[in-house]
């Protein structure tokens, strides 16, 4: 156990040594910034819930203590699943076993320590997202030491029965279905569960949390939400053990504290019974894998083009690859989040419509360069290194490169335009707003989409792990933070024309269309420049690029 | 049919290939030895156009030839030493993809796809996706989809790793027959046995550098050996002394 500790410490340390600093404080800097988000956030509520003068302290610990139930109830399922598919992948498939089982070193300290990474890798984002939860809620509600002390203990428990679940299924559900075949299913019900999460939270419109003359909804809303059946389930536990440290009533706290003890020791005990009983025979199931559903086929076709044989190659890897398609599935929850934000929006006078169709456009190129990181991005080292056919073929090297581009940009521009459309088809924007989607979506996705591509040629990755492992590199995360800064600043660029535009509009004075008309192809000639700077630095890289 | 004159290439501070210099007529099957990290695969890279030259000139059929060479890229094809494919496309698949690029017809492609399967014996996964196969299948598949496309130089790169000796009997004999109707055959490898089966000439690069090549019965006479073995490991312990010391 401890060589393995070392040997991650190691890797850990090579990764550093490796040039990888500047990713780990990118990486750093990001969740730094998502954890103020949500500091900001859920310090809004609380301290709202805190501060309400009307009612009494026990009554604000109850409204805190359902709200705490519905996130932790969120963060639960969230947490199970993660479990579920790590330890099928830790245990069954993980490419270090087969060397770990032929070395000296006792299959069950070998267990132990897949146990220790499965709990890290499952529980970590969910830790992370707990963070700004339990410190704005002992903030406002349980400020000693003491009671933070016992919330974290809660929480740390909440955890283990969570991961120690998720690895007693990860153990027993191989025992009925192959684990190859069941990993790809089970990563795309999670994707389905998360997307169903987010648009659930979506159609709870939390904003009425902030709103003090909708707080009777929201009680008969949360009231509505606090079936028994939750109480036999730890998310429940955890907040009620919250409620009990706010409230400084201990004995019921360690009750709560002991039943879940109970429940860890169990499935602690469940898991090492699973481990010694049926692990090994399991894992000698693991190369049974299924056939899959597909067609094979590869029907002549009357069209010559070029790029015909990657476009039937780059449709079949991808309707073959659950992690690839399914990830279409967040798109279309993000798409559902922004249609109904569209329906919701208040709209206190006509006017503000105009801007909320400014906005419109900022919310598709958002979207637009999410994909771009999770398909574009990778679509070059995702080839991995089956580029070796195109490179010996005599496919022309250039055309791959255009076929690229090709390939996902005709979409994206699909996906932008359709976005505008439902708002437009929403709120009805007046006719200058087309012109403007036309003048602001068409160059951004263009340059977004070549960014994309020519970062990620830059990675000169040519055999990734997964799509992750690329996003995660040093250009991927470059191109999130200039994607997110060439938004912002093509936004601002265009605020000019469009204010003028409206202001004289809603004056009923001349409207100066030369100067919006200079603007805008200002703002053309710029995206323009920069088009045509990554395109051709694009080409370079790849027509230079050896594998 | 290929001549390579002075080649180099250069890996960040080393010198991998150093002046390479030989030359294969049509028909001739041409091994080249070497230790671990000589250049074979280098060398391979470069005619397959996965790697640029930073030196010296290679000519196809009189050309002078280059990685966006497209025309002369037509001739040749290419089997890497690990298996480079996709493995959600089918075998099958796989191979049309491959013709694809190369701009083979319907017509002229469905026999030679059909018969590959057939010869090197794994027709029951023509429809299986190519993650399913096993280490030697990969490798079939890849000599059949160098060899369907009938090129006039095959570079191979330890072909024969992970194939079990009847395929690979096979493939020998396959690999004589097309260099009797004219396909120059370059291969890397480390199985001296192989090499002098099937080799007429044989090139040692040793450290970036060729440092004998020839007829291989003549080599072997002029070096006073008799197995390719003996006179690969004396090549190989001679050129290292200078370094050794």
């Amino acid at each position: 156990m401890k060589s393995l500790l070392k040997l991650k410490y190691r890797q850990l340390r090579n990764a550093l040594v490796r040039g990888e600093k500047k990713k780990f404080i990118l990486f750093f800097l990001l969740g730094l910034f998502f954890i103020f988000v949500l500091g900001f956030f859920f310090n809004k509520i609380f301290s709202y819930l805190a501060q309400v003068q009307e009612f009494p302290h026990f009554f604000k610990v109850f409204l805190a203590e359902k709200m705490l139930m519905m996130i932790f109830m969120t963060l639960f399922s969230m947490l199970l699943l993660s479990a579920l598919l790590t330890s099928l992948d830790i245990f069954f498939i993980s490419r270090d076993l087969h060397f770990l089982f032929t070395t000296p070193l006792p299959v069950r300290s070998a267990f132990i320590w897949k146990m220790l990474e499965v709990s890290v890798y499952s529980s970590a984002m969910v830790v992370f997202f707990s963070l700004p939860v339990l410190f704005f809620y002992c903030r406002y509600f349980a400020p000693g030491a003491g009671q933070a002390l016992q919330i974290l203990l809660a929480f740390l428990l909440f955890i283990a029965c969570g991961v120690l679940t998720g690895m007693m299924l990860g153990l027993v559900i191989p025992a009925f279905f192959s684990v190859r075949r069941l990993q790809p299913v089970l990563s795309v019900f999670s994707i389905i569960l998360i997307s169903s999460i987010v648009v659930f939270l979506r159609l709870l419109r939390p904003e009425r949390f902030l709103e003090p003359s909708e707080i009777d909804n929201v009680l008969k809303y949360m009231g509505s939400l606090d079936l028994k059946i939750f109480y036999y389930f730890p998310f429940s536990w955890l907040a009620r053990a919250m409620s009990l440290t706010a409230d400084g009533r201990s004995v019921p706290y360690w009750k709560t504290i002991a039943l879940f003890v109970i429940l860890v020791a169990a499935l602690l005990a469940l898991v090492l019974w699973l481990r010694k009983t049926f692990y090994l025979q399991l894992f000698d199931k693991l190369n049974r894998g299924g056939r899959g559903y597909f067609k094979s086929s590869w029907h002549p076709s009357r069209l010559k083009n070029d790029f015909l044989p990657l476009l039937r190659k780059e449709l079949k890897i991808f309707l073959r690859s659950p992690a690839q398609w399914s990830q279409l599935l967040i798109v279309g929850a993000l798409v559902a989040v922004f249609v109904i934000n569209m329906k919701m929006i208040p709209l206190p006078h006509p006017s503000v419509k105009n801007f909320v169709s400014y906005l419109n456009l900022v919310m598709a190129l958002f979207i637009v360069a999410g994909l771009n990181s999770r398909f574009t991005f990778t679509s070059i080292p995702g080839e991995g290194p089956g580029l070796a056919h195109i490179f010996s073929s005599p496919f022309v090297k250039e055309k791959f490169y255009h076929f690229k581009l090709w390939f996902h940009l005709v979409p994206l521009l699909l996906i932008g335009f359709a976005l505008y459309a439902v708002g437009d088809l929403a709120l009805h924007f007046d006719a200058f707003t087309r012109v403007i989607a036309l003048v602001f979506l068409t160059p951004a996705i263009v340059f977004l989409t070549i960014l994309s591509l020519v970062l990620g040629i830059e990675t000169n990755e040519t055999n990734p792990l997964s799509p992750e492992h690329v996003i995660v590199s040093k250009q991927g995360i470059s191109y999130m933070l200039w994607s997110m800064i060439y938004l912002v600043a093509g936004m601002i660029f265009l605020i000019r024309p469009v204010g003028i535009y409206y202001w004289h509009h809603f004056t009923h004075a001349a409207i100066p269309y030369r100067e919006i008309l200079a603007w805008f192809l200002g703002f053309e000639l710029v995206n323009l420049v920069l088009i045509t700077f990554y395109y051709r630095r694009g080409k370079k890289l790849w027509l230079a690029r050896e594998l | 049919m290929l001549a390579v004159t002075n080649l180099q290439k250069k890996f960040a501070k080393r010198q991998a290939l150093k002046d390479v210099s030989f030359s294969l007529a049509a028909g001739e099957i041409y091994g080249l030895l070497g230790p671990n990290g000589a250049g074979k695969t280098t060398t391979l890279k470069i005619l397959a156009g996965l790697l640029a030259a930073d030196g010296g000139s290679i000519t196809i059929e009189g050309k002078p030839y280059h990685r966006e060479q497209h025309e002369l890229k037509k001739l040749i094809a290419y089997v890497p030493d690990q298996p480079f494919l996709y493995y959600k496309l089918s075998g099958e698949e796989h191979l049309n993809f491959y013709q694809d690029l190369y701009k083979i017809p319907y017509a002229k492609r469905k026999g030679k796809i059909d018969f590959f399967f057939k010869y090197f014996e794994f027709e029951e996964y023509r429809t299986e996706l190519v993650e399913n196969y096993s280490a030697g299948t990969r490798q079939k598949l890849l000599i059949s989809q160098a060899l369907a496309v009938e090129p006039k130089l095959l570079l191979l790169d330890e072909p024969l790793v992970s194939i079990d000796p009847l395929v690979g009997k096979k493939f020998k004999k396959y690999l004589k027959e097309v260099a009797g109707m004219g396909t120059a055959v370059l291969f890397a490898t480390h199985i001296l046995t192989l090499a002098q089966e099937i080799c007429r000439r044989i090139g040692i690069i040793i450290d970036g550098r060729i440092v004998v090549q020839g007829n291989l019965e003549e080599l072997m006479t002029l070096a006073g050996q008799s197995s390719l073995e003996e006179f690969y490991f004396k090549t190989v312990l001679d050129n290292e002394k200078p370094a050794e010391a």
